[in-house]
């Protein structure tokens, strides 16, 4: 996706100086998804794909129902299928659209090493600046959900955008407007959690204990959230992480490493430079010469 | 190549041509690597033709600098063997900081600082290239966890950190002991700097004179 | 309305089964205005040429000789080389029709065969060899393939019929690709070549091609609004109204309603449930008013509904005796003491009064809702349970009769019937939410939504057999072989039977060799090619196959 404003930004990868912060008085947008009402129908994977241009290669039975048969440069979203055998011994079949969370606090932008090629909107959504991507796949390694792709063509990084371009222009996503159950909505971030709310209130009015909505605080929430029947149990939805974080090692390695290593290399270079003005150079005197010929000529001489 | 007359050869050809490739590529790795690591340091990925460039070159030096490195390690591996002397020269370097090489025990080829140079060297090349392509993405990217990924990408930033670290101290090194740098560039050094600087050495090379007229040029 | 057979030597003989006289006194039975809708049919297909003198060109009519020419039947008749040539208008039936072994060999007996149809279909392509999936041998085949692309919907001006009974009209978006033309102009080109032959060479009866009436603005290639007109039906003589004596309707005239027609040959209609869908109002199927003012799904102005813009049939039925609605949340029509008022159109007399106990299921001569049938049934009058035709067990109720006594089978067909010795799993075959039959595997984005020919298995059957998932599995009928993955499912449970464990095995259907899917051998490759004892609906969905495992295909 291609930039909106800069002074859209709130976040901004690889970036020393804080956005502006200019538009905080924005609403912080959410995608919410009932996978209760999702009858996997798939039309969101087409809906994206028309409106993104997006056109994956043919594939196989892979033995299941995905198809695709994962995430792509050119799949940003992707149904997934678990057939579930209940505590009552019925069988439910849980079917998620899997793609980016849009993080509010981004695994993916703290990774990346290119200025400006991950942004963060006011409006809370997580985009790629194609153009100043290098291809690095440092965001598959910040991300908790695995959701970012390279493409072996263009060696840049791909996933969904929440259809930055139409929510610009007061467009809803795409794959909101396909969806024939209403299962995807759209609004702000407080609506979109009123909805769950009410819709949690009449699962669990169903015997469906422990739905809930899945909105992880553990990486600032999320601006895609999903309603679930089983919010105790987020695995059994074909992966999804239970308690999803940004990797210790990744917080590590784009934390307090960098300072400290640019710290260290900088004071090894100064301590170089104050021992040259203290100690100064080291050099061959005369009388060292003097001394090496005498060795070499004894040891010559000893051999003639 | 000119010589002086009382030159002693300390480095072959091959053993600068190796070195220098091995620099070389050290220092390519280092810039592009620091404008992937650090953000104040992205401006450095131009020299390599912006992000992209940066980002697909680096791991081919990586390769290019393990093989290079490893044919350092066949030339020079013997003459890095620790020894007594080595763990007496560490104890007084006090003395070699301030210039004062006469306080400190007489010293073979290579003194304790540069064997420790070559084995954590040894050490982190290997670290990175290993841990390098695990996070080398666009052949290896499908061929690792994310997990093992993001190990990686913390040892070979701390590995990368030290060895720079490490060749700081060996790039002032060479530049302090006046006329290193010119034993690596033109392969000799005179009698008075081994007998400053390398004493045990020069009284070895000596005493091996019989049968070898190759050590030193004469006329 | 049925075509006339054999023994309806005119149209009085015909008409006596026709009569639909009330059953009981003061029923509706809406049929007694057959005669109107059948003479005004004939009026709209052969004008000036249909009089009362020659019976309204009864006689110029198609009779049949047997009860029903589907395409069961058509087949048969193909593979005893009683149809020398095949007209296949937006149809696929290598693909859609059951025994394709049946359909392949069948199509290759014709001596020509014509598909019109936008895709690139299986039909067209039958006498192809496309490797196992269409294992064709072209040096035998002597059939002549005439393929002419047409329009698809998007390219052309029409209505859609749903199973709703809106027709919806739409608008031509874009122009056809290539060569492709639209149905009605190769229609017409073959209409006028027909009739111009006809007119130079004579024939055996050329009277009914000479006569058809077709004057359009452009004789070419009619314009659908014309045609839905033509459809929608109109005075072709003054209307006197015989109460008042005075023109009701003026000659030329787009008719309103089908209460309009007449059997005297003053009306025309070429479709009568379709009168009133393009008036003196305009095109009423265009209109897009999508206000559904009780929140019922009923928008009264969105398109146009047949018949008559009903959008529920026998609506009376909604209200109680008195004429109230049974759900007054959910009201449809009610009385208010003069007449029907309501959301819908009411399917009923509007003044009819609630007293007088006309039952609401007005076309039925006894004006009541059946739950058995009186007649037009081939078997009855009770709903009985009968096996499909292969089934892997006996009919518990009467053993000796165990399917349909009723329901006709071919010879041939019978003979292809597996029994559950060899055959002992139960297949149904169904459809998968990324594709619509056979169309959509030419559409990139339905191709990578779901790219391949899998079949459905129960995850004990599967470890009986030792299939694994996504592993390669071969699916057999007595009738053919489906080659293709399996998808080892827990929503497949064995059903117990007669006591012992009966696996059934899912089969979707939208696999053949034309498309951007990958290949696949269809799913009635399998299927037994009998139908309903009444419809002749194909036993798509009970049949018997075996399965095994077996290795993956050279590639």
């Amino acid at each position: 996706m291609s930039d909106l404003q800069s002074q859209d930004y709130v976040r901004r990868s690889a970036t020393t100086m804080t956005p502006p912060m200019a538009r905080s008085h924005e609403d912080q947008v959410a995608k919410l998804i009932d996978v209760s009402r999702c009858i996997g129908c798939k039309a969101c994977q087409s809906a994206c794909m028309e409106w993104n241009d997006l056109r994956p290669e043919i594939g196989h039975f892979e033995g299941s129902y995905e198809n695709p048969a994962d995430l792509g440069p050119s799949v940003w979203t992707l149904m997934k299928f678990a057939e579930h055998e209940n505590e009552q011994g019925n069988l439910e079949w849980l079917i998620r659209k899997d793609g980016c969370m849009h993080c509010e606090d981004p695994g993916c932008l703290k990774a990346c090493p290119a200025p400006g090629a991950i942004v963060q909107y006011a409006n809370g959504i997580v985009d790629f600046i194609s153009d100043k991507c290098i291809g690095c796949g440092y965001c598959v390694k910040g991300c908790p959900f695995n959701i970012p792709r390279i493409s072996k063509q263009d060696h840049k990084s791909y996933k969904c955008t929440l259809c930055s371009d139409r929510v610009a222009v007061g467009l809803e996503p795409a794959c909101v407007k396909a969806c024939p159950t209403g299962a995807i909505m759209f609004g702000s971030k407080a609506d979109m959690q009123h909805q769950a709310k009410e819709r949690i209130v009449e699962l669990k009015s169903r015997g469906f204990d422990n739905a809930g909505l899945y909105d992880p605080q553990e990486v600032g929430g999320t601006h895609v959230m999903y309603v679930l029947h089983h919010a105790d149990r987020p695995s059994l939805y074909s992966g999804l992480p239970d308690k999803p974080r940004i990797s210790a090692t990744v917080d590590l390695w784009k934390g307090f490493i960098k300072p400290l290593g640019l710290a260290g290399i900088a004071l090894a270079a100064l301590a170089g430079f104050f021992h040259w003005i203290s100690a100064g150079p080291n050099e061959v005197t005369e009388e060292d010469e003097a001394e090496g010929e005498r060795v070499l000529r004894e040891g010559e001489e000893k051999v003639s | 190549m000119t010589r002086p007359k009382n030159a002693i050869v300390r480095y072959t050809l091959a053993n600068r041509v190796n070195h220098w490739i091995t620099a070389i590529c050290f220092v390519l790795l280092v810039l592009s690597g620091l404008s992937m690591f650090h953000p104040m340091l992205f401006f450095l990925s131009g020299l390599f033709g912006g992000g992209q460039w940066a980002r697909a070159a680096h791991p081919w030096i990586g390769v290019v600098l393990l093989l290079s490195y490893l044919g350092l390690i066949v030339q020079f591996w013997r003459e890095n063997l620790w020894n007594r002397d080595d763990s007496a020269w560490m104890k007084s370097i006090d003395a070699v900081v301030a210039n004062d090489e006469e306080r400190s025990p007489p010293v073979g080829r290579n003194n304790a600082g540069q064997k420790l140079v070559f084995w954590s060297m040894t050490l982190l090349v290997p670290v990175l290239f290993f841990s390098g392509l695990a996070i080398w993405e666009v052949y290896f990217g499908a061929a690792t966890s994310i997990p093992t990924q993001r190990a990686a990408a913390l040892i070979h930033s701390v590995a990368a950190l030290a060895a720079i670290i490490i060749w700081i101290i060996h790039v002032y090194a060479a530049i302090w002991v006046r006329h290193s740098v010119r034993a690596m560039t033109q392969g000799y050094v005179t009698p008075g700097w081994a007998w400053r600087h390398h004493r045990k050495w020069l009284l070895e090379l000596a005493s091996h004179q019989h049968g070898k007229t190759d050590t030193r040029k004469r006329t | 309305m049925n075509l006339p057979v054999d023994k309806e030597t005119s149209l009085d003989e015909y008409m006596r089964t026709k009569q639909f006289k009330p059953l009981r006194p003061g029923q509706t039975s809406y049929w007694q205005n057959y005669r109107k809708f059948f003479v005004s049919l004939q009026k709209a297909l052969w004008g000036d040429a249909a009089s009362k003198d020659n019976d309204w060109a009864y006689d110029w009519l198609p009779k049949l000789d047997v009860p029903l020419y589907d395409v069961i039947k058509a087949f048969e008749m193909m593979d005893q080389g009683q149809m020398g040539g095949y007209i296949c208008q937006g149809f696929n039936p290598l693909q859609a029709f059951p025994d394709r072994g049946k359909i392949r060999r069948s199509l290759s007996k014709l001596k020509f065969l014509v598909t019109m149809d936008p895709l690139d279909t299986e039909t067209s392509r039958f006498w192809q060899d496309f490797g196992p999936q269409n294992p064709a041998k072209s040096a035998e085949i002597q059939t002549e393939v005439f393929q002419l692309p047409t329009t698809c919907f998007a390219e052309e001006n029409g209505s859609l019929v749903n199973s709703a009974r809106w027709l919806q009209w739409h608008w031509k978006a874009a122009d056809a690709p290539g060569d492709a033309k639209s149905d009605i102009w190769i229609m017409t080109g073959l209409f006028q070549r027909l009739r111009e032959l006809y007119r130079k060479e004579g024939g055996a009866f050329p009277d009914p091609v000479l006569g058809l009436t077709w004057k359009y603005t452009d004789p070419h290639e009619p314009d659908p609004e014309e045609l839905a007109k033509e459809m929608n039906g109109r005075a072709l003589t003054d209307l006197v109204d015989p109460a008042t004596d005075t023109v009701a309707t003026k000659a030329g005239t787009l008719l309103d309603a089908f209460a309009q027609l007449r059997d005297d040959g003053s009306t025309s209609s070429g479709c009568w449930i379709f009168t009133g869908c393009f008036t003196e109002k305009g095109n009423q199927m265009a209109r897009r008013d999508a206000t559904d003012p009780r929140e019922q799904g009923i928008a009264p102005n969105w398109a146009w509904a047949w018949p008559a813009n009903r959008r529920i049939l026998y609506n009376r039925a909604s209200a109680d005796p008195d004429g109230k609605p049974w759900n007054p949340a959910k009201p449809v029509i009610s009385w208010n003491g003069s007449k029907w008022v309501g959301v819908d159109v009411p399917d009923y007399g509007p003044t009819v009064k609630p007293s007088d106990g006309v039952g609401p299921f007005i076309m039925n001569a006894e004006g009541m809702g059946r739950l058995f049938a009186r007649d037009m049934m081939g078997d009855g009058p009770f709903p009985e349970h009968y096996e499909p035709l292969e089934s892997p067990v006996e009919n518990v109720l009467h053993p000796k009769v165990s399917s349909n006594p009723v329901a006709r089978v071919f010879p041939n067909d019978r003979a292809s019937f597996g029994s559950p010795k060899n055959f002992p799993y139960v297949a149904t075959t169904y459809r998968l939410t990324e594709h619509f039959h056979y169309w959509t595997k030419h559409a990139l984005i339905n191709a990578v939504l779901q790219p391949e020919e899998f079949v459905e298995i129960g995850e004990a059957l599967a470890k009986e057999k030792g299939i694994e998932q996504g592993g390669w599995v071969k699916v057999s009928s007595k009738r053919g072989e489906v080659i293709c993955k399996a998808y080892v499912t827990k929503r497949i449970k064995p059903m117990t039977v007669d006591g012992k464990p009966t696996h059934v095995i899912g089969v979707p259907i939208h696999w053949g060799f034309t498309g951007q899917a990958r290949k696949g051998y269809g799913a009635n490759t399998l299927t037994p090619s009998v139908g309903d004892a009444n419809t002749q609906t194909p036993e798509f969905k009970a049949f018997l196959v075996n399965v095994e495992r077996t290795a993956a295909p050279a590639a």
